[in-house]
């Protein structure tokens, strides 16, 4: 594969490089570069771009109401560890959708109507923060387990050291956390933290299934399992 | 890692976006007896303290009887205590002593031989010679 | 020279009634807690409402609050709203785990650390969206870290209450006056000799220095930043977000960050090309001499700029070429990760939870790997 680049100008005289570019294929060689169609595929075989098999989980979703450009839903996709960070990725949109996020998580559970009426602030009742259920909801594994079960991250763009370990060893528990982080910070970025708070409201709590019952199992298990 | 963070604190501006009185708390120091209080008894009798006290709000006023000349503590957030004798002192004198120094920032007074006393870099920039035209530049 | 004799005299004062506690029996000033284990009971974890803790049995009377002279002064000084009670404000203050039944601040500091952590990081990702990751972060610490948040608390006029059962007894000083000061310490510690300039470690405390790479936070520093979020998150349960937001803004945000002081680079050049293959520039990277005071004269200066194409990125002035070289990379850089975009009309872009946004910026593409 040769590749001709590069017309520099300079002064009056315009010279004419051409350069000739091996892109390699098969295993890693070290000072040569990739093949990007090889590089920007996933494990399972999607290959990178806005496509509407790829975006197609998160636009269903998401429905009418929340749309987002097709260029922030792929960088919402997106991990770092794609393609070593050459693509644009959700760092960033996560950053906002985690404390988006966690802001509403706190407000759900403090403004619930409360029978303790003792240390109960202005009947917002602050005695449930920091237990175990009120802390996991705010966390991004109950999230990535939502996103598993309704089918979010079939396609997402990421890499593990080692894919075939099972969904939380193989990390692809964390990306799918990070993703749905970066798909609520999504929408807060393109409509504001209002719509982005409906979003979680609306899909997260009120989803089938919900959120909170999903935290709470989760919970629970580490319970059994001793870890809490 | 290809850029690394140095850790750094915000600098505080007071006056930006909200203010906060840096003078948090006042002892008033007298004696019931001695004749140099005079002036302080007069505006604790009088109640010019008590108004005072009304229209400093965010100020913590204590008022402390014991032996000896009077005098007026200030206590600021910069953790400086200001410790002003009011003996002799007429009432009205005493007031305008509180008014004083209620109002100062408790820093040490210092003083300041330039025009601007600022934290942001000068708008101008710095000149720099080797940016004028070629042909006007200084030869060496 | 008074107030050293005066200390000194004090610190006698002290020694002396240290040995007075020693020797009485511990009941006539310490209340013997009975130790419960901390518990918080509810009918279904999902009923957030039904959560009740059975140690904080009772918060403090507003009648006792309004009392304390400091903690009236506080409210004032703070411009708070009246619907912000005085005993929420005092409870913001409490520390203590091991209290009298009275309850704590540590809901109200998750709280508020919640509300602040949103609030910060949205400001900083709508005015700098470039920023890279780890100088985002540390810009979060700079805004709302421990120090800058204890240096908020000491300023807005916060008093610790240092002062034992004894001391306070001797000094005839109400019970309620404590109800308006910052309450961190146990009540076997405000009884030690302090000694100017030596501090005694936990085991806890030196255990928590490892976690902390060697760095330590004393707990007075600790203490003063969990009262500020608390505050803060006093607010938004007697008030509302968008007060709470506001409040965020005129004492957090307003303070001055020194971002551009921010930048540790390794290898500038390195990344600059990283950077360009990420933007996936046209043209390749170019360093250029732009001028030169002349290389052979005892202090020569050179300034050199880094080019994509006919488009200049930075430009730096070192004494050698490398200096000049590696500063314009540098220059070049920093242009690109403090860019701060501006709304249609030339305004500060609005930031999500502002009324009326509309999405103008852009959202960071992440960093570079080298």
């Amino acid at each position: 594969m040769f590749k001709q680049v590069n017309h520099i100008q300079r002064g009056l005289c315009q010279t004419t490089f051409s350069r000739s570019i091996y892109l390699h294929s098969g295993k890693r060689v070290r000072g040569l570069k990739r093949n990007p169609e090889e590089i920007f595929k996933t494990e399972s075989g999607s290959v990178y771009g806005t496509t509407e098999e790829n975006l197609q989980p998160l636009k269903t979703f998401l429905g009418s109401s929340y749309p987002i450009s097709d260029n922030l839903l792929l960088q919402v996709l997106t991990h770092k560890s794609f393609g070593n960070g050459i693509k644009p990725y959700n760092e960033k949109l996560a950053a906002l959708g985690s404390k988006l996020y966690n802001l509403y998580c706190l407000k759900h559970i403090t403004n619930k109507p409360t029978t303790n009426t003792e240390t109960a602030i202005n009947g917002k009742n602050l005695d449930s923060i920091g237990m175990p259920l009120p802390r996991a909801l705010g966390e991004r594994e109950p999230l990535a387990i939502f996103a598993q079960v309704n089918k979010l991250n079939t396609v997402m763009f990421w890499k593990s050291y080692n894919h075939n370990l099972s969904f939380a060893q193989s990390g692809e528990l964390k990306v799918s956390g990070q993703m749905m982080f970066a798909l609520i910070g999504a929408i807060g970025f393109s409509h504001g933290k209002t719509a982005a708070e409906n979003f979680i409201e609306e899909k997260l709590i009120e989803g089938t299934p919900s959120i909170e019952n999903i935290a709470n199992e989760f919970v629970e298990q580490n319970i059994r399992r001793g870890d809490i | 890692m290809p850029v690394k963070a140095i850790p750094k604190v915000s600098v505080a501006r007071n006056g930006l976006g909200s203010y906060i009185v840096p003078c948090h708390k006042i002892r008033v120091n007298y004696c019931n007896w001695g004749g140099s209080s005079k002036g302080v008894r007069e505006i604790l009798k009088s109640g010019e303290l008590n108004q005072l006290g009304l229209t400093k709000k965010s100020i913590f006023f204590e008022v402390v009887k014991r032996q000896g000349h009077p005098s007026v503590e200030f206590y600021y957030n910069n953790d400086s205590v200001k410790d002003i004798p009011v003996k002799n002192m007429e009432a009205s004198d005493v007031l305008k002593k509180i008014n004083q120094f209620s109002q100062a920032s408790g820093a040490e007074l210092f003083k300041w031989n330039h025009k601007v006393l600022s934290t942001n870099e000068s708008v101008r920039g710095i000149w720099s010679p080797m940016h004028v035209a070629k042909n006007d530049r200084h030869k060496i | 020279m008074l107030r050293l004799s005066s200390r000194a005299g004090a610190r006698a004062c002290a020694n002396f009634r240290s040995s007075i506690v020693k020797n009485l029996s511990s009941s006539l000033y310490f209340s013997s807690s009975s130790i419960t284990k901390h518990k918080t009971t509810y009918d279904n974890p999902l009923e957030y409402g039904t959560y009740k803790s059975n140690i904080y049995t009772h918060r403090l009377p507003e009648s006792t609050a309004e009392q304390s002279p400091e903690l009236v002064a506080l409210h004032a000084r703070l411009d708070l709203p009246k619907a912000y009670s005085l005993s929420t404000l005092s409870q913001a203050l409490n520390m203590e785990t091991k209290s009298e039944g009275l309850a704590n601040n540590f809901g109200l500091n998750t709280l508020g650390k919640s509300l602040l952590s949103y609030y910060v990081a949205e400001y900083l990702l709508i005015k700098y969206p470039r920023l890279p990751m780890p100088i985002h972060n540390q810009a979060i610490d700079a805004y709302m870290g421990v120090e800058p948040l204890s240096s908020i608390g000491k300023s807005w006029g916060i008093q610790p209450d240092t002062n034992s059962k004894l001391e306070k007894y001797l000094a005839q000083e109400p019970f309620f006056m404590k109800y308006g000061k910052l309450r961190y310490l146990e009540e076997t510690s405000k009884e030690e000799v302090k000694e100017d300039g030596v501090i005694e470690l936990t085991g806890d405390e030196i255990s928590q220095i490892e976690q902390n790479h060697g760095r330590y936070t004393p707990s007075e520093q600790d203490a003063y930043a969990a009262s500020v979020r608390s505050i803060i998150g006093g607010l938004y349960t007697h008030t509302d977000e968008l007060t709470t937001k506001q409040f965020i803004k005129n004492h957090i945000l307003s303070r001055k960050l020194p971002i551009e002081q921010m930048f540790q680079f390794q290898q500038p050049m390195r990344e600059l090309v990283r950077l360009g293959d990420k933007l996936g520039f046209k043209d390749p990277l170019e360093v250029r001499l732009i001028a030169e005071t002349g290389r052979l004269s005892s202090h020569a200066i050179f300034v050199t700029g880094v080019f994509v194409g006919t488009e200049k990125l930075g430009e730096g002035v070192g004494s050698s070429l490398a200096e000049s070289k590696t500063r314009a990379a540098v220059n070049a850089l920093m242009g690109y990760y403090l860019y701060s975009p501006i709304s249609s009309d030339g305004e500060e872009l609005k930031v999500p939870s502002d009324e009326g946004y509309k999405f103008e910026g852009i959202v960071g593409l992440g960093d570079v790997a080298i």
